[in-house]
């Protein structure tokens, strides 16, 4: 299901695109009546959530040009109370719609959603909630975006994928989330895969996560210099898809 | 103190001075308080048979001299009391006057002998000048030196000088008589023999010989006849210990030598006794027998010294061989001494030697004790970091092998060459049991340390039974064997234990027979009976018709690494842990392994197990079960039905996994569940044509999901036939099924051709086709018709690998589109590099990027492509400028036309059915400026999405290729160049 997220682009609306991506496709655009105008043909949402964080003149002109094209589109508006009340004559037209005031809390812009959509599958899309919560987060690194796009892929299903480009990236996230398994590649530009993994061993809050090596390095001086730190596995790419699924699983059983 | 210890020490040096001093310089005056005693210095004349005579020597040895005569001095000290003389029985007559006597008395066996001895014959000064006629009766030969003095005076002399003789024996007898006390002790105290103790005995005997054989024998025993018999006796002894000593020493390197040497001296020996007890020999007669027996002993200890000695064993002992050395010297030096200097036999040198090699053999003892101790604590140790050592010692084992299995399965996934392949498999046999052995070596581990638990939980006893049969099913079959099973159709089908741990005894054991058997197989029986309303008790047996245990070969079952009968059974694998874990596993759930066997026949292990009951319901028929399902393997099946939809709900992932396997050539598709409240939720959302559904499960039950099914709303399955999956197989389960809402039932285990027969019974007709599908290898499962045109027009592709590697066609599908999306940009990147070479930093670079395209080519199994990446990675690695020179610009053209043929494959996907929006430069921007965000966060989906969205815009033909650029540059998810392209935009617009 698309969503159009308008407002300004700033934290609040890309943590606010964070948590609706678990629900939609989101995209983001800013408050102005033309860029509206082009992303609801580009994209084709079947909702549009209104950010309004401050009554411009622009502001004004986005729901007069919504209103005009598409009064039967579902929306929701979250702004102040000030903000709503000066914008009730417009938004009373709309037919579907939700009117929110800050302040509030991420996930009553996911509620009102569901509800304005007529998601009767609350239970659905909390389960998939739960489950995505329950879903093991395995962290991919490989300067190989081929091959980074492909392991997505393959494990989406299974596990919450996590992407990083470079080691940098990689420690980057592993600060940020809780990732309970790191497959490393060996040889990358900037940071290698083994000092990813030195860094990784030296970090208290990091050093019990299983690392495996999914590397088509196959040198076998290379291959010892890893082995010393014991990571979980080592797997030589291109790896057979079911290998590293077995693999993937017992190292998370064991844990 | 300090005064005290001064003036101890002052004292003793004056005291010690006092009397050195004095003996030194005061005169003698104890010369007349002795006595007199000096040698007879007077000719002696031998009487000969004819009456004449011949001067003898003083010492002498002549057997055939009976009558010896001499004039006394004429110039006697009036104080001379005695003319002593050495030898056997005398009478001595004083100008024919017997003046004295000597007679042993004849005991029979008891001394009939004529001991030598010393004798005083009374003289006095008047006898001065008078001719002394000694008559020897019975002469042995020996006498020795005479003296002439006062009686007291001449025992003093004797004594003094043979004094160091008895003090040096005394020694060895006492010490030798220690030396079995301290090691008989010791040994006692540690339960352990002392090899020492023999040769303590030896010594000691020696000893004793010496004191008997000396002249003290006169003056210590009552009985001398007696006494001077007893050295002969001791001499037969004394080799014995010696011998069994150096065979201990030696550790039984010669004992048939040192057996032999012995035979011949207790046959000598014997004889010896025999003769002189029937009278018929003297023992000094045959006693030159029982020397040449001895010196048979020392040769063979001499010989084995130099074999030793050759093969450099010698080391061992090499204490105790140079103390025999040493006592083989004295004893040379005694002879020498015995033979050259003076007539009477001393033994004292010998008494030397022996105490030599004694405190040698102490020293050898010692040190070997020593050594024991040490290494035991040694043993103590090791066996403790062991234990530790293997427990953190799986991880670093494990990952190399897999490793190794790794690289090994990339030889088997490359290579066309059958040899090749065939090594290859050998190396993956060998890393899995190498990885079975590691196991099995942990387990142990554990077991020892006593980590091991036996961990009960509720387990089904048919699923645990059809796995192990599973288990050993191929390996009996590889042997062309029968694997059968019996169980008794009341026992429980549930029960509470460490099933994992069951399977792994009953594995241990089959695995076992099937090693021993070569024709015929093994049975699988289990029988039981309740112990009482909660307990069962389960017996186990395990039947063969192998090859069978001797009866004394049975208690090393019970040890560790042991086989039975090595030889018979060198080419069997295995370590021989299996069974000790077995045995072990058994003694932690409380049984014992028990076992009758037949030589040459076949063996029975047997062994009960008392298990909790969860659930008494009857197992039913299993064994018949399981057979059945075993034909089946070998069915095809005989219809397919690609459309229809089937719902398996249970609990157990297994299970779900067995019907999937069954169902996959049918080409069914299949959704899975994993509780009723899950299946709830899926009958919303899909029409199903069958549903299985299984009766046990936690939470909602099949019986009561079942019974949801009418309540609840948008249930698209109100019609569809639902099947009960259950391990209850008694009479009336079906019934009770069908009375609880069900269509039909199911039993597990899940049998193939009863569930054929359910599906065609309840798919709707229009679904299935009654073609035989050809099972292809697994690789191609999957099937996408849509999509296999698409791969045939991909040139040099090996597709079979890269749908191994991208576990799916979907999934190569928008590899080889990615793949064909970078191309161009890695080709920029590498070209770009290229010039700045040999720069140490673009070399780099572009290793890293030829790298990174080795692995693109390979995932979408362009090998050539690949080949010719690690050529190029290679030369970088090693600086080989001019192989990069050389490859390069070919490695590109390849590449470029590789990307020429596969990108208009994508472009159906490129072009935009919707309309086009007229550029919007501000949203343009922005939406790049959130895209770049994306990128670096590697968010490939919202990255995608985006991409997406700016594919609308209708851009003019200079900006749409900058955008063709951009959406490489996503999908190598490289933000800078992004950004890069992105202002190049912005000046264009």
């Amino acid at each position: 299901m698309k969503l159009l997220l308008v407002g300004e682009l700033n934290e609040t609306l890309y943590s606010l695109n964070e948590y609706l991506s678990k629900s939609f496709q989101v995209q983001m655009c800013s408050e102005n009546a033309q860029n509206i105008k082009d992303m609801i043909r580009l994209l084709r949402p079947s909702i549009i959530v209104v950010n309004v964080f401050e009554m411009k003149d622009d502001v004004m002109k986005i729901f007069q040009m919504l209103l005009d094209k598409l009064d039967a589109m579902p929306i929701v508006v979250i702004g102040t109370a000030q903000i709503n009340s000066d914008l009730q004559t417009e938004l009373a037209k709309f037919k579907k719609k939700k009117i929110l005031t800050r302040p509030l809390s991420t996930s009553d812009v996911m509620k009102a959603c569901n509800e304005i959509l007529d998601i009767d599958e609350k239970e659905k899309i909390t389960e998939e909630q739960t489950q995505k919560i329950e879903k093991k987060k395995i962290l991919v690194v490989d300067d190989n975006a081929l091959i980074l796009r492909k392991m997505k892929q393959l494990l989406e299903d299974e596990y919450q994928v996590f992407l990083a480009n470079s080691g940098e990236k990689a420690l980057e996230s592993l600060e940020k989330k809780e990732i309970n398994l790191i497959l490393l590649d060996y040889e990358m530009p900037g940071m290698s895969g083994r000092e990813v993994f030195e860094h990784v061993i030296a970090n208290e809050k990091t050093k019990n996560i299983p690392v495996v090596f999914l590397t088509s390095v196959s040198d076998k001086n290379q291959i010892f210099e890893v082995l010393v730190n014991k990571p979980y596995g080592y797997i030589l790419k291109p790896p057979a898809y079911d290998k590293i699924k077995s693999i993937l699983k017992e190292a998370l059983v064991e844990r | 103190m300090k005064y005290i210890k001064g003036i101890f020490f002052v004292l003793s040096v004056l005291f010690f001075g006092y009397f050195i001093v004095g003996q030194l310089v005061l005169p003698i005056d104890l010369a007349s308080r002795r006595g007199l005693c000096s040698e007879y210095k007077e000719d002696i004349w031998a009487i000969l048979d004819d009456g004449s005579k011949e001067l003898v020597e003083k010492v002498s040895k002549n057997k055939d001299i009976n009558v010896i005569e001499t004039v006394l001095p004429s110039d006697m000290n009036p104080q001379i009391t005695h003319f002593c003389f050495g030898g056997n029985d005398i009478k001595a007559y004083i100008n024919g006057k017997l003046v004295y006597e000597t007679k042993s008395n004849n005991n029979g066996w008891f001394g009939k002998a004529n001991p030598e001895h010393y004798m005083m014959i009374p003289i006095s000064a008047s006898d001065a000048g008078k001719t002394l006629r000694i008559e020897i009766n019975d002469n042995e030969g020996i006498w020795y030196q005479p003296y002439i003095g006062t009686e007291y005076g001449i025992w003093a002399h004797v004594l003094k000088k043979y004094f160091s003789e008895i003090i040096v024996a005394a020694i060895t007898l006492i010490l030798g008589v220690l030396t079995i006390v301290v090691s008989k002790s010791y040994g006692y105290i540690s339960k352990k023999k002392i090899e020492i103790t023999y040769l303590g005995v030896g010594v000691a005997y020696s000893a004793i010989w010496l004191v008997v054989n000396s002249i003290y024998r006169q003056v210590l025993f009552p009985n001398l006849s007696i006494a001077s018999d007893f050295p002969f006796l001791m001499v037969m002894l004394i080799p014995y210990p010696f011998l069994i000593y150096m065979n201990i020493i030696q550790e039984k390197r010669f004992e048939r030598m040192y057996m032999t040497a012995s035979c011949i001296l207790a046959y000598v020996d014997i004889m010896n006794c025999v003769l002189y007890i029937i009278g018929k020999k003297e023992l000094i007669d045959t006693f030159i027998l029982v020397a040449l027996g001895s010196m048979v002993a020392i040769f063979t200890v001499i010989v084995s010294f130099i074999i030793d000695l050759k093969n450099g064993k010698i080391k061992e002992y090499k204490f105790v061989a140079f103390g025999l050395l040493g006592a083989f010297v004295a004893a040379i030096v005694q002879l020498v001494t015995y033979f050259f200097r003076s007539g009477i036999f001393s033994g004292a040198y010998l008494a030397v030697g022996l105490l030599f090699l004694l405190i040698c053999a102490a020293i050898h003892t010692v040190h070997s004790l020593f050594l024991i101790e040490k290494d035991k604590t040694a043993a103590i140790m090791a066996s403790e970091a062991k234990g530790k050592f293997l427990s953190s010692m799986s991880h670093e084992i494990r990952t190399p092998i897999n490793a190794v299995l790794g690289m090994d399965e990339m030889i088997l996934r490359e290579s066309k060459e059958n040899n090749i392949r065939d090594y290859a498999l050998d190396i993956q046999n060998a890393g899995k049991s190498l990885l079975a052995l590691i196991n099995d070596i942990l387990d142990i581990s554990k077991i020892e340390s006593g980590k091991m638990e036996i961990r009960p939980i509720e387990y089904d006893m048919s699923s645990m039974l059809n796995d192990t049969m599973n288990m050993i099913d191929h390996k009996a079959k590889e042997k062309d064997l029968y694997a059968e099973i019996h169980v008794d159709t009341d026992i429980p089908s549930r029960l509470l234990g460490d099933d994992i741990r069951i399977r792994q005894i009953l594995v241990n054991i089959l695995n076992n027979a099937v090693k021993y058997t070569n024709e015929g197989g093994v049975t699988l029986e289990l029988t039981g009976e309740p112990a009482d309303d909660n307990n069962y008790i389960l017996h186990f047996s395990v039947k063969d018709t192998g090859i069978g245990i001797k009866e004394e070969d049975l208690p090393k079952l019970y040890a560790r690494f042991e086989r039975i009968e090595e030889n018979r059974n060198r080419n069997i694998e295995g370590t021989g842990l299996g069974m000790n874990i077995t045995l072990q596993l058994l003694e932690l759930m409380g049984s014992k392994l028990n076992v009758k066997s037949e030589y040459g026949k076949g063996s029975c292990f047997y062994f009960d197990l008392k298990q909790e009951i969860v659930d008494a319901q009857p197992i039913g028929n299993l064994a018949e079960r399981i057979s059945e399902q075993k034909r089946e393997y070998k069915y095809k099946n005989s219809f397919s039905a690609k459309d229809a939809m089937i719902l398996v709900v249970d609990d157990n992932a297994v299970n779900r996994k067995v019907v999937r396997n069954l169902l996959k050539d049918i080409g069914l598709m299949i959704d899975e569940a994993d509780s009723g409240e899950r299946c709830l939720e899926m009958i919303c959302e899909k029409k199903y044509d069958v549903i299985f559904l299984d009766h046990m499960m936690p939470g909602l039950d099949g019986i009561e999901t079942l019974q949801q099914f009418d309540k609840i709303q948008n249930n698209l399955n109100l019609d569809t036939p639902v099947i009960a999956l259950t391990a209850n197989a008694i009479s009336g389960a079906k019934e009770m099924y069908l009375k609880a809402g069900f269509n039909d039932f199911l039993s597990k285990p899940v049998v193939y051709n009863k569930l054929e027969k359910m599906l065609i019974k309840y798919i709707p007709e229009k679904k299935i086709s009654s073609v035989v599908v050809e099972s292809g290898p697994d690789v191609f499962i999957e099937e996408n018709s849509k999509k296999d045109d698409f791969f045939d027009n991909i040139p040099d592709m090996n597709l079979e690998y890269a749908v191994l590697v991208n576990g799916n066609k979907d999934v190569l599908y928008n590899t080889i589109k990615d793949f064909a999306m970078v191309i161009e940009s890695d080709v920029k990147e590498i070209n770009q590099y290229k010039q700045m070479l040999p720069d140490e930093e673009a070399l780099k670079q572009y290793r890293v990027k030829v790298h990174g395209i080795k692995a693109s080519a390979l995932l979408v199994g362009q090998m050539s492509l690949s080949g010719m990446a690690r050529v190029l990675e290679l030369a970088a690695i090693n600086h080989n400028i001019d192989i990069i020179e050389a490859v390069h610009d070919t490695f590109v053209s390849q590449l470029t036309e590789r990307k020429n043929q596969l990108k208009p494959l994508f472009d159906t996907d490129n072009s935009n059915t919707q309309d086009l929006v007229d550029i919007n430069k501000d949203l343009l921007f922005e939406q790049l400026e959130i895209l770049i965000q994306a990128v670096s966060d590697v968010d490939v989906d919202r990255a995608d999405e985006i991409v997406d969205i700016l594919k609308g815009f209708d851009y003019p033909d200079d900006i749409r290729s900058k955008m063709d650029e951009i959406y490489s540059a996503v999908i190598n998810l490289d933000e800078n160049l992004i950004s890069e392209i992105m202002s190049e935009i912005k000046t264009k617009i």
